[in-house]
């Protein structure tokens, strides 16, 4: 799957296009309004943050910390905030440089819009969905790849001013690329997803039939305008693959024939010399 | 500081083996220690002979027949005692074959206890080491002793509001002690202690973080007790009923009574051995 990405090994004709375009335009679009991608990596993020709390500067986890001398001796603490014991240190249940797996349970926010007011504080509801993911722990830095599934996970999307209902029910898989140290910030990391399951998001009441997404794709989160699909498009998984990206207002393809500049709603392809192919 | 008196204790157990040896050259009493039939017991295949009683600053011994004793270790009882929570431990050990020059010993117990994290939580332990010790008498002076000794060590937390779980690490520990008899007061001995296997600390618990919650089946890296080692050059001195072994080494420090080790570093490097104890 990342060789392909990496490799692109289809020769990308109008023909090819014109039988494409449309699940590319779809999928796109499906997966950029739903924003289901940013559910999955705030979890991990939130994990990632936790786990940093509690590790200390030699990269050991710290469980149930407690501080031993200075001011707030015998209190709780984290052993990654040095606020927590001033003048002592924190100390526990210590797991030199861990390695393992992280099992996280994550209750969907739901479609309440008193979740955005900050004094509300909502109680986890599980008939919100849940999403339950397998992170890896790699000498302490959370491990390349995480998956999981998402269980009718039920969320809020917000589009200028407005916030649209949307749901994700299926399976993903998460590649951050390499092992990812506690204090890195995953927004900023290029994500490969691999996702097969169901898209809940209708922005303007026409169609309210959910979209089946079986998908490669790329996002980085830091960059909202970025997003690279992967299009396969032989008789064999990944037999026949090149790449649909978007960025920001330009789109494009990258080949086994090269890169070339496209346009969905135009209708065709070109490169610095002009039009390429149409369909 | 550390560096300086553990040089110092060093210093002391040399010159007090040296000094006592020579005055054990002409032995004044005939119910000295070191004879053929009273031997050391700890890190050798011997044990008490029947009603044969060891009472020590680290260690109580009891002989129930010629080839069977018990022991408990005094400082998990006191430790614990300290800290609110005694650790139960004992130790039995029988010398199943001694004959000409050979001894063969094996030995198992366990120690339990529990170690008050916090207000809430408290974390529980158990161990189960298991032995087994060979003894060569080369000569009247000269003995050497091998044996190995594994340890399982399993624990559970609980109580805390951040982790509830279980923790496993089993360790591998090799010895070999050489016993020169100096006189029969003083022997010399010169222990090595290695550990070629520990396997991974293996911990099962759960992240309390409200929404996401978090549970974790970790391994722990301690690869830096894998290969930890200690040499130890010491002296046993053995009087009519009293007797003190003495000695100061290099790199880990391994804890009679707790069977852990702690890593050179921790302590500079400084591996001392010290009992005091009576048989009678």
């Amino acid at each position: 799957m990342l060789n392909a990405f990496e490799k692109p090994s289809a020769v990308v004709d109008g023909e090819i296009m014109g039988a494409v375009a449309d699940e590319i335009a779809e999928a796109a679009n499906e997966i950029e309004g739903s924003e289901f991608f940013e559910e999955i990596l705030a979890v991990i993020i939130e994990v990632q943050q936790e786990l940093e709390q509690n590790t200390n500067e030699n990269g050991d986890l710290i469980l149930d910390g407690t501080c031993n001398g200075g001011a707030n001796d015998g209190g709780a603490c984290a052993a990654g905030a040095d606020a927590d014991c001033p003048d002592g240190t924190c100390v526990g249940l210590t797991v030199p440089r861990p390695n393992g797996g992280v099992q996280v349970n994550f209750i969907c926010d739901g479609w309440d819009e008193r979740q955005f007011d900050p004094d509300y504080e909502a109680d986890p509801d599980p008939a919100n969905g849940t999403i339950a993911l397998i992170v890896t722990l790699d000498s302490g830095s959370i491990g390349r790849v995480v998956w999981g599934t998402a269980d009718n996970c039920r969320y809020l999307v917000p589009i200028e001013g407005e916030n649209f209902q949307a749901s994700y029910d299926g399976g993903v898989a998460v590649d951050l690329g390499d092992p990812v140290p506690l204090d890195e910030d995953i927004t900023e990391l290029l994500v490969t997803f691999v996702v097969d399951g169901i898209i809940g998001f209708d922005p303007i009441g026409v169609d309210e039939s959910p979209f089946r997404i079986n998908q490669s794709f790329r996002v980085k989160l830091a960059d909202t305008d970025g997003l690279e699909i992967l299009v396969d498009i032989g008789e064999q998984p990944l037999e026949e693959t090149f790449n649909y990206f978007f960025q920001g207002t330009a789109q494009g393809l990258r080949a086994a024939n090269g890169t070339f500049g496209c346009s969905l709603e135009d209708r065709e392809c070109s490169d610095e010399s002009g039009p390429l192919f149409s369909w | 500081m550390l560096r300086r008196i553990g040089t110092a204790l060093l210093l002391v157990t040399l010159l007090a083996g040296v000094t006592s040896a020579g005055m054990g050259l002409v032995p004044n009493s005939a119910r000295a220690y070191h004879t053929y039939n009273v031997r050391l017991l700890d890190t050798t295949a011997y044990s008490l002979h029947r009603r044969r009683v060891r009472i020590g600053l680290m260690k109580l011994s009891y002989g129930i027949i010629d080839q069977l004793q018990v022991s408990t270790y005094t400082m998990p009882w006191i430790l614990g005692a300290i800290f609110e929570d005694v650790a139960p431990n004992l130790e039995l050990k029988s010398t199943l074959y001694n004959r000409k020059r050979l001894a063969l010993s094996v030995s198992a117990g366990f120690l339990e206890g529990t170690i008050k994290q916090s207000d809430k939580t408290k974390a529980r332990y158990f161990l189960i080491p298991v032995s087994v010790a060979s003894s060569v008498r080369i000569n009247p002076a000269v003995s050497t002793h091998f044996g190995a000794l594994f340890t399982a060590v399993n624990g559970d937390a609980n109580g805390g509001e951040d982790i509830e779980g279980a923790v496993v690490i089993d360790f591998l520990q090799l010895w070999g002690m050489l016993e020169w008899r100096l006189s029969r007061v003083v022997a010399f001995t010169f222990t090595v202690r290695w550990v070629p296997y520990v396997s991974d600390v293996v911990v099962n618990g759960s992240l309390d973080t409200g929404n996401p919650t978090v549970d974790l089946a970790l391994e722990a890296d301690v690869s830096e007790l894998q290969n930890a080692f200690a040499v130890i050059p010491g002296f046993v001195f053995s009087w009519d009923r009293a007797n003190i072994r003495l000695g100061v080494g290099y790199s880990s420090f391994f804890v009679e009574g707790f069977f852990l080790v702690v890593p050179g570093d921790v302590l500079t490097n400084i591996s001392p051995e010290f009992d005091v104890f009576i048989r009678f």
